[in-house]
Parts: structure tokens; C-alpha cells; sequence
């Protein structure tokens, strides 16, 4: 090295302040970002309120009270009492807790073993062969149905469901993923880092992956508002969260049967994954203009 | 043109073979016995073998997956447990009001939607494109089944204008079909109305940038005749296109819409069919829907060939 210790580290001082500085820049490029921050914001204010809303009152989600049966809101119980005299309010929150639990799983473990489909496909031709056609098998089924299907075979609980949201919705993420990597696979730079001898893996994971981190993000948040829709709506079939653990899905069901009478039931449930639906869409598109300005803004291929 | 069609349906047979893996998997996957999981837990040792036999499960698994597709490709698809009708012939029964729920929803969605999209393209970053495209936006965020729900509240529960639910077939007349189809087929339309509102926005920009609409204006064509003839023509490819990839998340949202609505279509047999364990059903069923997504996107695929030659020379 020709540098002398002294220009080296004010070199290396320099880089870090580059880096400090756009670093702000991309913070500052997202906060004025209107969509994104304004599905942000709804997204944390559910959240907050999934988690810290039960407090205020001193009821529990599975706490039965038969005199107080169907009575509509009041100050006592603020979004009214369900058939069995339960709490609305508590149990609309811990079933937006349970909505956001499964949400966060299932695109975060998707997006795991997405990656690694979709990697590994655009990389290895005959690999790519297989998995695809797999993919495209599991996305001529209606989610829905096959996610009934799963669970009828092999019982409603919590995890199981997460499973087969994960089993549903990996192909949504390996097919961006592999069709991002397909064309930075052809990009010069892969090609002299093969000429220099740099191994598979280190292409495919420092310089493949990085290049489909943005667009795993915002398929990653669509995937979790349709896990959230596909919950509820196996909830509110009775194949997805068991009663008495409320889920938003099965309020709305107890709620089917007296919406004659009981408005509260259906209305304030279904708020809740109207916002949460809402807040994640929003985010997706905001993160989209901002990860990607090129696209396009109203185009959406869920 | 021949050519592609052949190309087209020979690619359809490994989609096809992955579908009938991962169904008759389902099955076969199961924690326990099928057998004893269908006839529950108080049957006999005798009476689960008895079934095992007509099941043919003692046969090795690769055996038994040839002989299940051999019967499948010849239609048959085995007898449901609880009413011991064919398979088939309880899906075609059932089918009818999801189809009728299902293209009542489409029309409703596509004559919504295309006028929307295009009035947000033309009128680009205006109010008016502001306020259909946010109305979109919400569309998309309000799941069939929930809007449903919040229709029969307001139109059934507070006006008292609707019948709150239930089906009537064909055969009672069109007027009434329609009439109790016409909430759940809003329900349905709604978030469809959305989607394509959006992909018809994003089309129409693009084909509106092309150098021939220039021209049109330039020759002083009139601005209707424009974007008629010109711009929407040929923006109708990636709507065609994602009317055919909706086709299951229609599917799947009939499913719930019929629940919510007592309409007695594939959600209610299949619904019906998980509390009996009639796993024949559950497994036809989702074959039979898997095989029309194919065919459908097949049909597509070959209009797509017929509108635009590129499309055939590409593949």
C-alpha cells in the first residue's frame, strides 16, 4: 500500500461519513414518503392497540357473563357483549394480536424458504424446471381451499394454520424472488465474479440476493395482509382458530347468527381487518414507489 | 396458430400432474390412518379394515396414486362417504350457484372497474384520479365475506330493502335469481371492481405513452374514438390477463360470500364435507376447481394468441 496509516484513516473516515449521510437521506427519501408513513402509522397504531388496549379494562377475552348477554355498547363494555355475555372490546383486541402473530409469521417464514426456492431456481436451470412447475401447481388452488383442506386433514390449531398459510403463500415469494434473481443472474458483474473464481454461494448470496431484497419486501408486506384475510376467513368458516380463543374471523361468525339484532358484533371486528388490511396495503404500495421508482404506481400483481 | 395450442396444452400436463400429487397427497399425508380418521374414533377393528380394503389402502402408495389417477382422468373421482353419490356428480350439483355468484360478480366488477380506470388514467393526478384510485385502494382492503356482512347490515338489517339471505335457482325465475344473488354478487364484485380498476389504470397509462395515440391526436381524431378504438383496445390485454388470474381468488371468495349468504354452492359442500370428514369430496372438489383455474387461464392464453400475434411468436 502506498497510502500512508495517516490518508488511510481519513479515507476510511470519509467513507463512514458517506455512509452516515446517505444513510439519512434514505430516512429522510422515506419519511416523505406520504403512503408509506401513513401506513406505518395505521399499522403501529393497531398494533399499540392490540397490545396495550386490553389494560384499560378489566375484563378478560374468554371471561362469560350470561346475564350480560347481547348487550350493545356502553360505558361498561365499550363495543358491546357478545352471546355469551364475553367482551367485544378485549376480544376484538386479543384477536387483532392474534391476526398481526400470524400475519408476522407467515410472511417472515415465507419469505425464508421463498428466498431459497427462488434463488436457487433462477441459479440451476434443471432446478428451476422442477420448482416452478411445483409453484405453479400450488397457485392454480384457491388459497383458501387448499388451506381448508390441509386443516381438515390435520386439525385446526394456531400452527397449523400458520403452516398452511406458509405452505400457500412461499410460491407468491419465490416466484418474485427467482424472476428478480433471473435477471441480475445475467448482469456483467455475475459474470466476472464467476471469472475470477468466486464460488455459488458467494454469488448467489452477496451479489444475487441483495439485488431482490426490495421487491421481497413489498411482496412480503402483501403476503402478510392476504395472510391476515385467508385467517379470518378460515376463521369464520370454523376452520381456523378454535373457540373460545377469539380470533377476528370467528367473532364474526358468532356474530353471523345475531346480525339481526347485534350490529356490534359484525362492526367493530371487521373494522379492525378492514384498518389492518388497509395499513399493510398502503405500506405495500408506499414501500413499492419508494424500494422502486421505476414501476409503475397502481399496478399490483398480488 | 396450431402450433402454439399444441404448445400451450402440452405445457398444461406437469402443472396438471403437480395438482393431482398435491391432492392425493393431502390425503395420504395425514397423521393416521385414513380410515380410522374417517370412521372416527369408536369403530371397530374390523369395520376400519373392511374400509381400508374398499379404499385400497393396503395397496404400496405408488399403486394406489396411479390407480386414483387412472380413475380421475376418466372422470371418476370416487364416492362421498356421507351420501355414497359420485364424487363428480355432487361438485356439477353444487357447482351452479358458484358459477352463477361468480360471473354475476365478474360482469358486476368489469363494467364498475373499466370506466373507473380509464377516467383515472385520463384524468391522471387529479382529483378525480384521487378519489377513484383511494376508492380502490379501500376496495382491495375489504375482504368479500366482510363486505358481505356489512351489506346485509345496512341494505338487509337497517333499510329492510333485501332479503337478508338465501338462494333461489334459475328456474323460479331471473328476476328473482337475481335479486337474492344481488348482494352476495356485490360483495364479491366490489374487491374484484377494484383490482381491475387499478390494472386497467396502470395499462391504459402505459399504451397512452405509445407513439400511434400521438399520431391519432395529431390527425385530430375525436377524443372518444381515441381511447375506444385505440388506447383501450389494446390496453385489454393485461385486464384479460388479470381477470384470468382472479379467477381463484373469485373462487375462493365465493366460497366465504355463499357462506355468509346460505347459498348452497361449493363453500357450503365444502364446508359441509370437512365436518363429515368426507374426504373424497374435500379432495374432488379441490381438484375440480384446480383443473378449471387451468382450463380457464388455457382459454385465456389462447385469446390472448388470437388479439395479439406477438404473443403466439413469444412462447
Amino acid at each position: 500500500m502506498t497510502d500512508t496509516p495517516d490518508t488511510a484513516q481519513t479515507l476510511q473516515a470519509v467513507k463512514a461519513q458517506l455512509k452516515r449521510e446517505q444513510r439519512a437521506l434514505t430516512f429522510k427519501r422515506f419519511t416523505a414518503n406520504g403512503l408509506a408513513m401513513a401506513g406505518l402509522s395505521l399499522t403501529l397504531t393497531i398494533c399499540l392497540l392490540a397490545f396495550l388496549g386490553p389494560l384499560l379494562t378489566s375484563y378478560g377475552p374468554l371471561d362469560i357473563n350470561p346475564i350480560n348477554r347481547l348487550k350493545p355498547p356502553s360505558s361498561e363494555n365499550w363495543m358491546g357483549t357478545d352471546n355469551f355475555g364475553r367482551d367485544i372490546y378485549v376480544r376484538v383486541l386479543h384477536g387483532t394480536r392474534a391476526s398481526l402473530m400470524i400475519g408476522f409469521s407467515v410472511a417472515l417464514i415465507s419469505s425464508f424458504i421463498g428466498v431459497v426456492i427462488g434463488l436457487y431456481a433462477a441459479y440451476f436451470k434443471f432446478l428451476d424446471h422442477v420448482l416452478m412447475r411445483i409453484t405453479d401447481g400450488l397457485m392454480a388452488f384457491p388459497a383458501i381451499l387448499l388451506a381448508i383442506s390441509v386443516i381438515a386433514v390435520f386439525g385446526p390449531t394456531i400452527q397449523n394454520v400458520i403452516l398452511t398459510l406458509v405452505f400457500v403463500y412461499t410460491p407468491l415469494i419465490a416466484r418474485v424472488v427467482r424472476s428478480n434473481a433471473l435477471v441480475v443472474k445475467e448482469q456483467p458483474y455475475i459474470e466476472s465474479l464467476r471469472a475470477l473464481g468466486a464460488g455459488r454461494v458467494r454469488i448467489i448470496w452477496r451479489h444475487i440476493f441483495p439485488n431482490t431484497i426490495s421487491s421481497l419486501i413489498v411482496q412480503a408486506s402483501f403476503v402478510f395482509a392476504v395472510a391476515i384475510i385467508t385467517e379470518a376467513m378460515l376463521s369464520f368458516l370454523g376452520v381456523g382458530i378454535p373457540a373460545p380463543y377469539p380470533s377476528l374471523g370467528n367473532i364474526l361468525y358468532d356474530g353471523k347468527n345475531v346480525i339481526t339484532t347485534a350490529w356490534w358484533m359484525t362492526l367493530f371486528p371487521g373494522a379492525m381487518i378492514i384498518g389492518l388490511v388497509l395499513g399493510q396495503n398502503i405500506l405495500g404500495d408506499g414501500l413499492r414507489d419508494f424500494l422502486d421508482p421505476h414501476t409503475n404506481k397502481a399496478v399490483s400483481k398480488n | 396458430m396450431i402450433s402454439y395450442i399444441t404448445k400451450r396444452i402440452l405445457s398444461l400436463i406437469p402443472v396438471l400432474f403437480v395438482v393431482a400429487v398435491i391432492v392425493f397427497a393431502l390425503v395420504h399425508l395425514s397423521p393416521g390412518d385414513p380410515a380410522s380418521v374417517i370412521l372416527g374414533p369408536d369403530a371397530s377393528a374390523t369395520d376400519i379394515q373392511n374400509l381400508r380394503d374398499e379404499l385400497g389402502l393396503n395397496r404400496s402408495v405408488p399403486v394406489q396414486f396411479i390407480a386414483w389417477l387412472g380413475n380421475a382422468l376418466t372422470g371418476d373421482l370416487g364416492r362421498s362417504i356421507y351420501s355414497g353419490l359420485p364424487v363428480t356428480d355432487v361438485f356439477f350439483d353444487y357447482l351452479r350457484p358458484t358459477l352463477s355468484l361468480a360471473i354475476f360478480a365478474q360482469i358486476i366488477g368489469i363494467v364498475i372497474a373499466v370506466p373507473m380506470g380509464v377516467f383515472a388514467a385520463l384524468y391522471r393526478g387529479k382529483w378525480l384520479d384521487g378519489a377513484l384510485m383511494s376508492f380502490a385502494l379501500i376496495g382491495i382492503s375489504v375482504p368479500s365475506f366482510l363486505m358481505g356482512l356489512l351489506l346485509i347490515l345496512f341494505f338487509s338489517v337497517f333499510l329492510d330493502w333485501l332479503p337478508v339471505a338465501g338462494y333461489v335457482p334459475l328456474s323460479s325465475g331471473l328476476l328473482t335469481h337475481l335479486k337474492y344473488l344481488l348482494l352476495p354478487a356485490i360483495s364479491l364484485g366490489f374487491i374484484q371492481a377494484a383490482l381491475i380498476t387499478r390494472i386497467t389504470r396502470a395499462a391504459m397509462l402505459e399504451v397512452m405513452n405509445n407513439a400511434y395515440v400521438k399520431t391519432a391526436r395529431a390527425k385530430g381524431l375525436p377524443r372518444t374514438a381515441i381511447v375506444i378504438k385505440h388506447t383501450l383496445r389494446n390496453a385489454f390485454i393485461p385486464i384479460l390477463e388479470i381477470i384470468g388470474q382472479t379467477f381463484t381468488t373469485l373462487i375462493a371468495g365465493a366460497v366465504v360470500v355463499e357462506f355468509v349468504f346460505n347459498i348452497p354452492g361449493l363453500g357450503q359442500l365444502i364446508v359441509n364435507s370437512v365436518e363429515r370428514r368426507d374426504f373424497p369430496v374435500i379432495q374432488g372438489t379441490v381438484l375440480l376447481v384446480a383443473f378449471g383455474y387451468v382450463l380457464i387461464n388455457l382459454i385465456i392464453d389462447l385469446i390472448y394468441g388470437v388479439l395479439d400475434p406477438r404473443v403466439r411468436l413469444d412462447k
